[in-house]
């Protein structure tokens, strides 16, 4: 039998319709989100013989999905982390992880398996405070990085990668991916110091154009340039982030190398 | 042009986003040079105004028009003129 919970955050209300075992596990990855803008609530319905999953906002289905045996939790948390993203109006976001150092925002981007977050678990377990694993905001008025706190997902090579894990807890497991959510985390907008894009190809820590980082953002699958109603103030958001802030390229040999060089570049200020 | 355009300096390098294509557009500083000249010169007026050599710039020119950004009309070269965005 479906269950109903309804996972009440700070500007955004999600309430899930489905069988126990999902509602279960979806609502505790849920709790520690925040919407940095109001957001309309979010009906999310897992159909009897647990298959089909539904978004629906404003009696609009936004997305619908199959859901695998295994692994549909972190497509669930996709989707409704997505879905979020996609309805601000006035935040950006992108597909990134980051962390506040020193009270200042490391925005840590690169393509999928980069190492995006085992980097930033390592830098939590060095003293960073937690932001986002997956989904960045940013808002370009205040040139700063607002929490979203997803727990970060780590598969079994993320693990290995990161060896310790910062202090905090795992909020759920499913299909060999723990859901694990540090306990240091941003209270709130943090302005943002860098930009980081992770490189597989070596090299250390360098200075980035950023007109380049401003066309791999625009390459990006996620990120609010996707959405045709979003592109132009995205464009000029994105534009004043980057002035404002320190832009790099990283290549390291293992994840942990790369958050010493940024804990390196963050002490030199 | 009939597209409209944005476009933000970073580090004297351009971004120009075509807004009905959604996609960007890079400018190098050498790029960059290139298409700020294209004010309805011919190739060999902007190869004097820029200094190079003419062989080089047609290719530069061939590879804006390409993206877009600079149009050929009557053998002489126009950019698209974008709004930009943030200082310059």
């Amino acid at each position: 039998m479906p269950t109903r919970h309804t996972v009440t955050l700070p500007g955004w209300q999600i309430r899930i319709t489905a069988p126990d075992r999902i509602a279960a596990s979806l609502a505790p990855v849920l709790s520690s989100l925040s919407a940095a803008e109001p957001l309309p609530p979010l009906d999310v319905t897992v159909a009897e013989g647990d298959r089909l999953a539904t978004g629906t906002v404003d009696g609009r289905v936004l997305w619908s999905v199959t859901l695998p045996q295994t692994g549909w939790l972190p497509l669930l948390l996709g989707q409704v982390g997505a879905t979020g993203a996609a309805l601000l109006r006035r935040l950006l976001f992108i597909h990134a992880g980051a962390v506040a150092i020193d009270g200042r925002a490391w925005i840590v981007i690169g393509e999928s398996g980069a190492g995006k977050t085992s980097t930033v678990a390592i830098l939590a377990r060095h003293g960073a405070a937690y932001l986002t694993d997956e989904i960045t905001l940013l808002d370009p008025a205040a040139g700063a990085a607002v929490p979203f706190a997803l727990p970060m997902a780590v598969k079994p090579w993320t693990a290995q990668a990161v060896g310790t894990f910062p202090r905090g807890a795992e909020v759920a497991r499913e299909g060999g991916v723990r859901f694990y959510l540090p306990a240091a985390r941003a209270a709130g907008a943090v302005p943002v110091e860098a930009f980081v894009l992770l490189r597989p190809d070596g090299g250390g820590l360098a200075h980035f154009s950023r007109a380049e980082l401003l066309m791999f953002l625009g390459e990006q699958q996620h990120s609010s340039l996707r959405y045709a109603h979003r592109l132009e103030d995205a464009f000029a958001g994105f534009s004043r982030l980057l002035r404002g802030a320190r832009c790099y390229v990283l290549g390291a040999p293992f994840p942990a190398a790369a958050a010493e060089l940024i804990l390196a570049a963050a002490r030199r200020g | 042009m009939s597209a409209p355009f944005l476009a933000a300096e970073l580090d004297g390098e351009v971004v120009l986003l075509d807004v009905a294509q959604a996609r960007l557009i890079h400018l190098d500083p050498a790029a960059r040079q290139v298409w700020e000249a294209c004010v309805g010169r011919t190739t060999g007026e902007v190869a004097a105004a820029l200094g190079g050599p003419e062989e080089r710039l047609a290719e530069s020119l061939r590879s804006l028009a390409a993206a877009g950004v600079v149009r050929e009309e009557d053998g002489r070269w126009w950019r698209a003129a974008p709004r930009w965005v943030g200082s310059r």
